[in-house]
């Protein structure tokens, strides 16, 4: 009996590791990268976010009342009105599968020539493949803003006038005036990439209500740095 | 009474098995957290709501099984992932708005005592600058003390007031402080942080962050 039972404790003890081993812990789905190779020997890849589907809703309010939610978009309510604010997305590749997430900080700030400018961090989080930073001058005012006068604010691009210049926004700097946006940095997949990207926002439709869809494309080029 | 001895023992060496992945000595070969050098800053804040994964032992597992309802992601390639928004009281130059955004590691492994996830916060002073930490956690010490809580049976409850958490083995580029803009504009520093867990039931062991930057 003795021998049958450390038997059977070794055969427990080894079962046990084994399955450890091979325990089934979640797993990302993963896509096919699609990107294309520029002639400098650096990738272009481009992301979409549809507006209003992929939004991220947020809570009302944060539990201790300083964060507001402005058509599911978080204020930092300041001085002026809005101090900083933040969206969340979900993130799509160039196929249209959702890939990741993302999100969309804008605030004001004292740029290097001294002059207020307002500047946007994205954070794109591919689950299977690693995040890249992101940074950009917007040319564009993109806080939110009241659809109706003294009504609640709500996202930029559902705001009366915004799109009184066209249907298709560039939001970033332009690179001839020194703000392109850059790549600041990416881990895993994405370590030790830097460079370029644009931010265009495309205007598809407009509900009897003044809602919008429409879609975020966010365009990189990136070189890995030695 | 051969068959009862066998079974008898059977489930004791799983017991034996089980306390050995769980007590892992791979942990002890492990990285530590970084030693953030350069101008000190530390921010912390209270959890706050999130769409996603909780970080808990069921999450952690792959054993939720309300991973289809709720505040969870239902596409395949996020569901794994997690976002939340919060402000952190900064002190001096106001509040500063606060997001993450996180999933899990792509090589967690029981044998080899990784259990975590890998994040990118973004953390804006308005008016006066913003920064992005990317990094990663290896919850592997708290979920231990949670399952061996559960064992004793006290709830899945981690035992430490609050955990240093070392990165993830085997992840480059990981525990940065990258400068965005205003004033930490081109900055680079690393960080660490500590997890206070919640309360048990509380659903997230992530009750209370504290993160201390270096930035050089």
């Amino acid at each position: 009996l003795r021998r049958t039972f450390y038997a059977s404790l070794l055969a427990g003890v080894v079962v046990t590791i084994l399955a450890a081993g091979v325990f089934p812990l979640p797993q990302h789905q993963r896509y096919r990268s699609i990107t294309s190779v520029l002639a400098n020997g650096g990738r272009q890849e481009s992301f979409t976010i549809e507006w209003p589907r992929d939004r991220v809703p947020l809570t009302e309010q944060s539990p201790d009342g300083v964060l507001v939610n402005a058509g599911g978009t978080a204020i930092l309510p300041g001085p002026g009105g809005v101090a900083a604010s933040a969206e969340l997305f979900r993130l799509r590749d160039a196929s249209g599968n959702v890939v990741g997430l993302a999100s969309r900080a804008t605030t004001n700030e004292t740029g290097a020539d001294g002059k207020p400018v307002q500047s946007t961090n994205w954070m794109l989080l591919l689950p299977s493949r690693g995040s890249l930073l992101l940074r950009q001058v917007n040319t564009v005012d993109t806080t939110p803003r009241p659809r109706t006068l003294g009504g609640a604010l709500a996202p930029a691009q559902d705001a009366p006038g915004f799109w009184a210049g066209g249907t298709r926004q560039r939001i970033t700097g332009q690179p001839e005036a020194g703000s392109a946006g850059q790549v600041l940095a990416g881990t895993e997949e994405f370590d030790r990439l830097q460079g370029s990207y644009e931010e265009i926002w495309e205007l598809t439709e407009v509900a009897a209500d003044g809602a919008t869809r429409g879609r975020i494309m966010l365009s990189t080029q990136t070189t890995m740095t030695p | 009474m051969r068959t009862i001895t066998g079974i008898a023992g059977f489930l004791c060496g799983m017991a034996i098995g089980l306390a050995l992945v769980m007590l892992n000595p791979v942990v002890f070969t492990q990285p530590g957290p970084p030693v953030p050098a350069g101008a000190l800053r530390t921010l912390s804040w209270q959890a706050a709501h999130f769409r996603g994964i909780a970080l808990a032992p069921q999450a952690l597992l792959g054993l939720d099984s309300a991973a289809e309802s709720g505040d969870t992601f239902a596409d395949p390639g996020i569901r794994h992932a997690r976002a939340e928004v919060m402000v952190i009281p900064a002190g001096a130059g106001g509040p500063a708005l606060g997001i993450r955004l996180s999933a899990l590691a792509r090589h967690n492994s029981l044998l080899r005592a990784r259990l975590g996830t890998v994040s990118q916060t973004n953390v804006i002073w308005p008016t006066d600058g913003s920064l992005f930490l990317a990094g990663s956690e290896n919850l592997w010490t708290p979920l231990r003390d949670a399952l061996w809580s559960a064992v004793r049976g006290r709830g899945f409850r981690p035992r430490q007031a609050g955990y240093l958490l070392p990165p993830m083995p085997g992840l480059t580029g990981t525990q940065l402080v990258i400068g965005a803009g205003g004033r930490y504009s081109g900055a680079r520093g690393k960080y660490r942080e500590t997890l206070a867990p919640g309360a048990e039931g509380s659903g997230d062991f992530a009750a209370h962050r504290e993160v201390q930057l270096g930035i050089e």
